[in-house]
C-alpha cells in the first residue's frame, strides 16, 4: 500500500535527524533521562534506592559473572538491531526481529535433529541453518511487497506470532522427545554447542561473533557498493530508480539478509544459552532488538553500545530481583523509556529546528 | 477612494534555520483593488502570505487590519478576520467532494448553509463558477481545483483573498478566466492579493503591485503609473534583455532516437501520450513547452525508460546511443540528499563498479575524481564530503547536472532544469545546456517557462493534452506563436467560462 | 462427533465471545487511523486496560465498576501515547514499540506490586452474560448472537454509531480530513491536533475496554503478565483490512474470533489441530487477507505523518 508507506517518508526525515552530531547527545540525554526515572520509580515502590544502584551496578559489570551476564544478554538484542537496521536503511521497515529470531533457533536445532550428532560439523551447519531459517523469514514479506504491493509493516508483525506459534507447536508436538514432559527439544551435544569460554561464566562464541558481525555491517554499508546503493534505496527511492537500478533486487537482498542476521539471534541463543529449542526462550528480544536499533540511531556501532545498555539492564534487574525482591519487569520498562524520551525528544526538534524546506532552496 | 484593509507593519521573518526570509516589509492591501505581489523565487512572497494567513509568525513587526494589530497564529485566527488564502499547492482533500471542501471551512452559523447541495450550488454560482457540488475534487482537471480552492477562500465573509502563484499550472486563456473571477470578487468590495512572477499578467489584470526582492520591498504603486521595463528591473536589479539568445545558431547532426506514432494510455491524473512523433539528433536543443500536465512527465519517463509505450515505437539508431537525466524533483530523484556531494556525482560509475579496491569503496579516488568535477561545473561546497542536503538549490542542481553530463550520454533531458534556482544558476544551467548541445550532446529540455526555452532552443515543441500541437522554430519562437499552441485541441471543461480561443 | 444445532450454536457463542476483545481494539484503531494516527501501541493500550480493569476489580468487588476503570485506564495510557505521537510528533512506530515494551513492564509490575491476592470471588454474572428477551430464545443465532455479555452489545452498537458518525456528520468529517490531508484542515482553520489527540483517546478508551474485557470477563478477573498476546497487533490488521470500515470491521473481527475458537471447540466439530497451531490460526488468516488486498487499499493520505503546520509538502 503505497499511501501506507508515507510513516517511511516520516522515517527519512527521522533518519536525516538521527545522522547529526546532536543525535548522540539527544540520544544519551534518552538513556540518562530513563535512568533517572528508573530510580526514581524503585523508590516510588519502596525499596532502598542505595542499595539498589549498588546491587544493580555489581549485577550488571560487578565481576566476570556479571559481565559475561551483560554481554551474553546484549548478544541477541544486538544482532536483532543490526538486522533491522539493514532492512531500515534500505527503505523497508522490518518489524519481524522476533519471529526471524524464533525461526533461527528452529534452524539452529534442525542439523541435530535430522543427522544427529555429527562431531564438529554439527555447530556451522547449525548457524548456517539458523542464518537460512532466518533468511528465508525476511524473504517471505519481500516477496509479497514485491509481487502484491503488501505492505511490510503488517506483514512482518504478524509473522512473528506465526513463528512463535510455530516453535510452540514443534515442542509441544513433533519436536518433543517420546517420554518426555516439558515443552522442549532434545538437548544438543556438547559438541554442536558454544561451550562457555570462560569457566563459572556463560559468555560464548556467540557473542564475539555478534561483535564481529557488527563491524561486517558497519564495512558493507559505509565501504561496499552494496551499502551505498542500500542507503540510497532507503532515502530516496525515486533516484534509484531513475538510475535504472532495481528496486526489487534491493527489496528481496536486505531482507534477506536482515533476516539472517535476525535469524542469528535465536541460532547464537540456542547454541549459546539453552543448548535446545524450548518455548517461550525470548520474551520479546525481537522488540527489544527494534528498539535498541531506532536508539543507535540506525547505526552498527551504535547498536553494540545501546544493546550493552540493554544487557546491562537486564543483568541489573535480575541481581535486583534475586538481592532485593525488585521485579525484574523493572528492564521491561527502563527498555522502553528511552525510545519514548527519544522519540518525543526527535520529535520536538522536528517541529523546533527543521528547516523549512521552501521551494526556493 | 481604496481604504487601506489590511497591513504588514515593518515586518521581519527568520526562520529556525537562520535564513533571513523578510527584512522590514510593510505592505498595504486596499479594498477595491488587485494588489500584485512581484518577485523572483526565493524573494519572500509565499513568506509574506504565510504570516498574513497565520501559516507562521512573524520575528518581527506585526499585522494591522482597519488599523488594529492582530495576532494570526493560526490559519483559523485569519480566517475569524476575514481572510482567504488560495495556495500554491492546493489544500484540498482530494478524496472528498466539492461541497465536503467547502464545509470544512465553514464556520459557525455559515455551517447550515453548506450542507446541502442545492445551497452549495447557489454559493458557486455567485462568482460565476459551473460546477457540481457532489463531484470529487480529485478527479476533476487542474484548473477546477483551483476554482474550488478560490471558492474555498471565500466561503466565510472574506474581505481578503490572497492567491499564491494562481497562474503557473494556468494557460494563457485560462490565466485570463482567473483574473475574470477576481475582478467579481474585487468588484464586491474585496481586497485580492495575487503572487507571481509573471510581469505581463500584471500589467493586463492587477491595479496596484508591490516588488519583493530579497526580503526586502523594492517598489510600490499603481500599475497605471508604470510599465513593464520598470517591474522587471525592480524585480531583478538590472535590466535584462530578455531576448539574449544563448548559444549559436546549430546544425543538427545525425539522428539519434525517434519515436513514432507513441501512445501511453490515459488513467487518472494523467492524460496519456498520443500519437507523438519526435526525431531527435546529435546537436541541437530540443525544446518541450507546455503547462504543467499535458504529458511532459508521461514524455520523460518515456525517454527515460522508466515506461514503455502502449503502442507505436521508439528507437535508437544505433547500439551506443544513451540517455542521461536531470529530473524535476531534485531532491528526491535527481540526488540522494544525505549522500555525500562526491557519492551523488560518481554514483552510476560505482554503480558499474568503477573506484573500487580489493571489493571495498575507494573513498579517496571517488574523492580525487569528485574534486575535479567540482572545480569543472563550479559547484559551492565545503568539500565533496558534505551531504548534498546541505548545498543550496542552484548547487544541487549543479551536481545533477555535472553527473549528467559527465556520462557522455548522446542524449540528455532535462525537465524543469532551472525551476527554483535564482537568476544566476538558471544562466549557468542554460549555458551549460548550450554548450553541451555544441560538443554533439542531442539536449532535450522540457519546461513550463517559455521565455527560457526560447533563449535556448533550436526549435520548440508544444504539448497540450499528451499531444504535440505544434512546432515552431527559428524567429517563429516567440509567446506569441506558443501560446496558442499550448490550449489548441484542448476539450472545454467549464462551459461558462472558457473563452472562445481554442 | 456430534456436529448437531447445539455444538454449532456453542462454537459460534465460544466465537462471538473471543472476538470482543479484537473488535473493540479494532473499532478503536480504525477511528485514530482515519483521523492520521498509527496506533501500533494498541497492544500496550489493551495491556494497560486489563490491569487497570484487574486493580478496580481488586478494589471495588464490582465488574461493571472494574470494567469502567479499564476503560479509564486505556484512556489515560493513551493520552501519554498521544501526548508523544500527536503533540510532540514522535514518529508513530518507534513511539508505539517502545510504547508496548514499557507497557509490558509496567503492567507486570503492577501485578506484582498491587494484585497479590487473589481476585475476589463475587459474581462476574452480570458483566458476562445478558440474555436479550425473545431473542435469545432463537435457535442457534439466539445462543450464538443474543446470550452474550452487555459489552459485546456495547461493540455492536459502537460499530453501527462510527458507521453513522463517519458518514452523515460534521464530526467524522473533521476527523477523515484530519486523516486525508491534515494541512488542508488546518488551512481551513479547524484545530488538527485537537482532533487527532481526540481519536487517540477515544482509541484509548476502546482498547482499554478490551483488555478489561479480556481480563474481567475472559480470565474471570485474573490478570497474567502479556496476557494480550498479539491481539493488539491483530486488531491493527484488522482494522486496516477491513478498509477502516466499522461495519466490516465487525465482521472480520467475529470471523478471526470464530477461528479462535476452534481451539476450544474444534474437538467437537471434527477438527483435530494442534492448540498453537490454532493460534496461529488468526495471524495466518490475516495475512492472507492483507496479501490479497494488496495494493487495493487507500489509507487515509496523511496516516502515520505528524503534523507541522508549514511544512514541506
Amino acid at each position: 500500500m503505497p499511501e501506507l508507506t508515507s510513516h517511511t517518508a516520516a522515517l527519512r526525515r527521522l533518519l536525516a535527524k538521527l545522522s547529526l552530531p546532536l543525535s548522540l547527545r539527544v540520544t544519551l540525554g534518552a538513556f540518562a533521562g530513563s535512568l533517572i526515572l528508573g530510580v526514581a520509580l524503585i523508590a516510588l515502590l519502596g525499596f532502598p534506592v542505595l542499595s539498589a544502584m549498588r546491587v544493580a551496578g555489581e549485577g550488571a559489570f560487578g565481576d566476570a559473572r556479571a559481565v559475561a551476564d551483560t554481554l551474553v544478554f546484549m548478544t541477541p538484542r544486538l544482532l536483532v538491531a543490526l538486522g533491522a537496521l539493514i532492512a531500515i536503511r534500505g527503505g523497508l521497515f522490518n518489524l519481524g526481529g522476533e519471529g526471524q529470531l524464533q525461526m533461527g533457533a528452529i534452524g539452529a536445532i534442525l542439523p541435530f535433529l535430522a543427522f544427529g550428532n555429527i562431531g564438529p560439523l554439527l555447530m556451522p551447519l547449525a548457524i548456517v541453518s539458523g542464518a537460512l531459517c532466518g533468511a528465508l523469514w525476511g524473504l517471505i514479506p519481500a516477496v509479497l511487497k514485491l509481487w502484491r504491493g503488501a505492505d511490510e509493516i503488517i506483514v512482518t508483525l504478524l509473522m512473528n506470532f506465526v513463528a512463535i506459534y510455530f516453535v510452540k507447536y514443534l515442542v509441544q508436538g513433533p519436536m518433543r522427545p517420546v517420554g518426555s514432559t516439558f515443552n522442549m527439544s532434545a538437548q544438543l551435544p556438547r559438541e554442536g554447542i558454544f561451550v562457555p569460554l570462560i569457566d563459572g561464566t556463560r559468555l560464548h562464541l556467540g557473542v564475539i561473533l555478534a561483535v564481529v558481525i557488527a563491524s561486517a555491517v558497519w564495512v558493507l554499508l559505509q565501504h561496499t557498493a552494496f551499502g551505498l546503493k542500500l542507503r540510497a534505496s532507503g532515502q530516496s527511492p525515486g533516484f534509484v530508480r531513475l538510475q535504472g537500478q532495481s528496486a526489487g533486487r534491493m527489496v528481496l537482498s536486505s531482507m534477506a539478509l536482515s533476516g539472517a542476521i535476525g535469524g542469528l539471534a535465536g541460532t547464537f541463543e540456542v547454541l549459546g544459552v539453552q543448548y535446545r529449542l524450548i518455548d517461550g526462550f525470548s520474551s520479546g528480544l525481537g522488540f527489544e532488538g527494534l528498539a535498541v536499533a531506532f536508539l543507535a540511531g540506525l547505526e552498527p556501532f551504535g547498536a553494540v553500545i545501546v544493546s550493552l545498555y540493554f544487557g546491562a539492564i537486564n543483568s541489573a534487574a535480575l541481581s535486583l530481583q534475586s538481592s532485593l525482591s525488585i521485579p525484574a519487569a523493572l528492564a521491561d520498562v527502563l527498555s522502553g523509556l528511552p525510545i519514548l524520551l527519544l522519540a518525543v525528544i526527535s520529535g520536538v526538534m522536528l517541529t523546533k529546528g527543521k528547516p523549512v524546506w521552501t521551494s526556493t532552496r | 477612494m481604496p481604504v487601506p484593509i489590511i497591513q504588514l507593519d515593518h515586518v521581519s521573518k527568520r526562520y529556525p534555520n537562520g535564513f533571513l526570509a523578510l527584512d522590514n516589509v510593510s505592505l498595504a492591501l486596499h479594498t477595491g483593488e488587485i494588489h500584485a505581489l512581484l518577485g523572483e523565487n526565493g524573494a519572500g512572497k509565499s513568506t509574506l502570505l504565510n504570516i498574513l494567513y497565520g501559516v507562521h509568525e512573524p520575528s518581527e513587526g506585526g499585522v494591522l487590519i482597519e488599523g488594529r494589530e492582530v495576532v494570526h497564529r493560526r490559519p483559523a485566527d485569519a480566517i475569524a478576520n476575514g481572510i482567504g488564502m488560495v495556495h500554491q499547492h492546493f489544500k484540498l482533500v482530494m478524496p472528498f467532494t466539492v461541497s465536503e471542501n467547502l464545509a470544512l471551512v465553514a464556520k459557525g452559523a455559515r455551517r447550515s448553509a453548506f450542507r446541502r447541495h442545492a445551497d452549495v450550488r447557489a454559493f458557486i454560482e455567485r462568482f460565476g463558477v459551473d460546477l457540481d457540488p457532489a463531484a470529487v475534487v480529485g478527479q476533476l482537471p487542474l484548473a477546477l481545483q483551483q476554482r474550488v480552492e478560490i471558492l474555498k477562500a471565500l466561503v466565510n465573509e472574506t474581505r481578503v483573498l490572497l492567491l499564491d502563484e494562481p497562474s503557473t499550472i494556468l494557460t494563457p486563456a485560462e490565466i485570463d478566466n482567473l483574473y475574470a473571477t477576481l475582478r467579481r470578487v474585487r468588484d464586491q468590495g474585496t481586497a485580492v492579493a495575487v503572487v507571481t512572477h509573471n510581469v505581463d499578467e500584471v500589467l493586463a489584470n492587477t491595479d496596484r503591485y508591490t516588488v519583493l526582492k530579497r526580503g526586502r520591498t523594492n517598489g510600490t504603486g499603481l500599475i497605471a503609473d508604470t510599465d513593464s521595463a520598470q517591474l522587471v528591473e525592480r524585480i531583478v536589479g538590472h535590466a535584462v534583455s530578455n531576448a539574449a539568445r544563448i548559444g549559436a545558431e546549430r546544425t543538427p547532426g545525425a539522428e539519434c532516437l525517434a519515436l513514432r506514432e507513441v501512445s501511453l494510455r490515459p488513467s487518472s491524473g494523467s492524460p496519456g501520450l498520443h500519437q507523438i512523433d519526435l526525431t531527435l539528433s546529435a546537436g541541437e536543443v530540443v525544446g518541450v513547452a507546455g503547462v504543467e500536465g499535458n504529458g511532459q512527465t508521461e514524455l520523460f519517463d518515456l525517454l527515460a525508460g522508466q515506461r514503455q509505450p502502449d503502442s507505436g515505437s521508439l528507437r535508437f539508431n544505433t547500439e551506443e546511443i544513451s540517455v542521461a537525466l536531470v529530473p524535476q524533483d531534485r531532491h528526491h530523484e535527481g540526488l540522494s540528499l544525505d549522500l555525500s556531494v562526491a557519492q551523488n556525482l560518481l554514483y552510476p560509475r560505482i554503480m558499474l563498479g568503477e573506484f573500487r579496491h580489493g571489493g571495498l569503496l575507494d573513498h579517496g579516488a571517488i574523492g580525487e575524481q569528485a574534486k575535479v568535477m567540482i572545480e569543472l561545473s563550479d559547484i559551492r561546497t565545503q568539500s565533496h564530503a558534505t551531504p548534498a542536503r546541505s548545498l543550496s538549490g542552484g548547487n544541487q542542481q549543479k551536481i545533477v547536472l555535472a553527473r549528467a553530463l559527465d556520462q557522455a550520454a548522446s542524449v540528455v533531458v532535462v525537465y524543469q532544469p532551472t525551476r527554483g534556482l535564482d537568476v544566476a544558476a538558471a544562466e549557468a544551467v542554460l549555458t551549460r545546456l548550450a554548450h553541451a548541445a555544441d560538443n554533439g550532446t542531442c539536449v532535450v529540455v522540457i519546461s513550463s517557462n517559455i521565455e527560457e526555452l526560447i533563449r535556448v532552443s533550436d526549435r520548440i515543441l508544444v504539448v497540450n493534452g499528451g499531444r504535440v500541437t505544434g512546432e515552431v522554430n527559428g524567429a517563429d519562437m516567440s509567446l506569441k506563436a506558443i501560446g496558442p499552441l499550448m490550449t489548441l485541441g484542448r476539450q472545454p471543461h467549464s462551459r461558462v467560462l472558457e473563452t472562445a480561443d481554442a | 462427533m456430534d456436529l448437531n444445532s447445539v455444538t454449532i450454536a456453542l462454537f459460534l457463542a465460544a466465537g462471538v465471545r473471543m472476538s470482543v476483545p479484537v473488535l473493540l481494539a479494532a473499532l478503536g484503531e480504525l477511528v485514530s487511523e482515519r483521523a492520521g494516527v498509527f496506533t501500533i501501541g494498541l497492544e500496550g493500550l489493551m495491556l494497560f486496560g486489563a490491569v487497570a480493569s484487574a486493580v478496580g476489580l481488586a478494589m471495588t468487588g464490582s465488574p461493571v465498576a472494574a470494567l469502567a476503570i479499564g476503560m479509564l485506564g486505556g484512556t489515560l495510557a493513551a493520552a501519554v501515547l498521544a501526548l508523544g505521537t500527536v503533540l510532540a510528533r514522535a514518529n508513530q512506530i518507534v513511539m508505539g514499540i517502545g510504547f508496548n515494551l514499557l507497557a509490558m513492564g509496567v503492567t507486570s509490575l503492577i501485578r506484582q506490586m498491587v494484585l497479590v491476592d487473589t481476585p475476589p470471588t463475587g459474581s462476574l454474572r452480570a458483566v458476562t452474560m445478558m440474555k436479550l428477551p425473545w431473542l435469545s430464545d432463537l435457535p442457534v443465532v439466539g445462543r450464538a448472537l443474543f446470550s452474550q455479555s452487555p459489552v459485546f452489545y456495547v461493540a455492536v452498537l459502537l460499530a453501527v454509531a462510527l458507521w453513522l458518525m463517519f458518514r452523515f456528520t460534521r464530526s467524522g468529517l473533521l476527523l477523515r480530513a484530519a486523516g486525508e490531508n491534515a494541512s488542508a484542515l488546518d488551512a481551513a482553520g479547524q484545530p488538527v491536533l485537537g482532533l487527532r489527540f481526540g481519536a487517540a483517546l477515544f482509541t484509548g478508551m476502546l482498547a482499554g475496554l478490551g483488555g478489561a474485557y479480556l481480563c474481567i470477563i475472559a480470565s474471570g478477573g485474573t490478570f497474567i503478565d502479556d496476557m494480550t498476546s498479539g491481539r493488539g497487533y491483530l486488531a491493527i490488521a484488522i482494522a486496516i483490512f477491513a478498509r477502516w470500515m466499522p461495519l466490516r470491521t465487525l465482521l472480520v473481527a467475529i470471523a478471526l474470533g470464530l477461528l479462535e475458537a476452534l481451539q476450544f471447540q474444534g474437538q467437537y466439530l471434527g477438527i483435530q489441530i494442534a492448540t498453537p497451531l490454532l493460534m496461529a490460526t488468526p495471524f495466518v488468516v490475516a495475512l492472507v487477507a492483507w496479501i490479497v488486498m494488496g495494493r487495493a487499499g487507500a489509507a487515509p493520505g496523511d496516516l502515520g505523518k505528524p503534523f507541522l503546520r508549514g511544512a514541506a509538502h
